[in-house]
């Protein structure tokens, strides 16, 4: 047996330790990317669109962690977390949802396409167009691979 | 397609918590089941049929 296999028989909870530990390890990229880029929006050397864009990596990352460390800790709350990751219903509840909210999408995006024409707005109607073709084609690849796959 | 876990898991005096615990699922999953709002996969029919010693179609009625 080789040595990374050896590691990856220690498990916590559902999750193997190095996943857990790779994971930990993107959720501090996170906070030290969100925190550097809110430190030169502020000094004026970048836009102030991306001290937003650190904002969220700050928040998501810093949540992820604390997440991580009640998972690692917390044997009932690691008990509840893997059972609800891995439960059947919920994720044909998930698939089911992503299915749904891309019919929606689609319907919107073309209902607005209608309307910004009408309205004259070119430039909107054909981001919008563009948005259902690219959706569609993305359904058409995923449909191509699953088909293959299984 | 209906089934008879309620029935058979109240006879085995199994509580609807543990029995999920048992399958590693949720337990709104078990009652989803019992109720006949969710299919089950077909390894959690088989998983749920041998814990209770019978063969799936024993467990579960399908319906065309």
């Amino acid at each position: 047996m080789k040595n990374n296999e050896k590691k990856d028989l220690t498990e916590i909870g559902g999750m193997k330790l190095n996943n857990y530990n790779q994971k930990a390890a993107f959720s501090i990229i996170w906070v030290i990317l969100g925190a550097m880029l809110i430190a030169l929006s502020c000094t004026g050397w970048i836009d102030e669109f991306w001290s937003g864009m650190g904002g969220a990596l700050l928040f998501v990352g810093i949540l992820q962690l604390v997440r991580h460390v009640k998972y690692y800790r917390n044997e009932d709350y690691r008990e509840k977390f893997d059972t609800e990751v891995s439960d059947e219903r919920n994720r044909f509840i998930s698939t089911k949802a992503w299915a749904w909210a891309g019919y929606a999408f689609v319907l919107v995006a073309a209902l607005a396409t209608i309307a910004f024409k009408l309205a004259g707005q070119e430039t909107l109607m054909m981001a919008s167009a563009m948005s259902v073709c690219l959706l569609i084609v993305l359904y058409w690849i995923s449909y191509i691979v699953l088909k293959k796959k299984y | 397609m209906k089934n008879r876990i309620e029935e058979i898991r109240a006879k085995q005096g199994i509580r609807q918590d543990d029995f999920a615990k048992l399958m590693g699922v949720s337990r709104q999953t078990i009652s989803s089941l019992e109720n006949g709002r969710y299919n089950p996969s077909i390894l959690l029919a088989y998983k749920i049929a041998k814990y209770f010693g019978m063969d799936i179609e024993e467990v579960f009625i399908f319906e065309e």
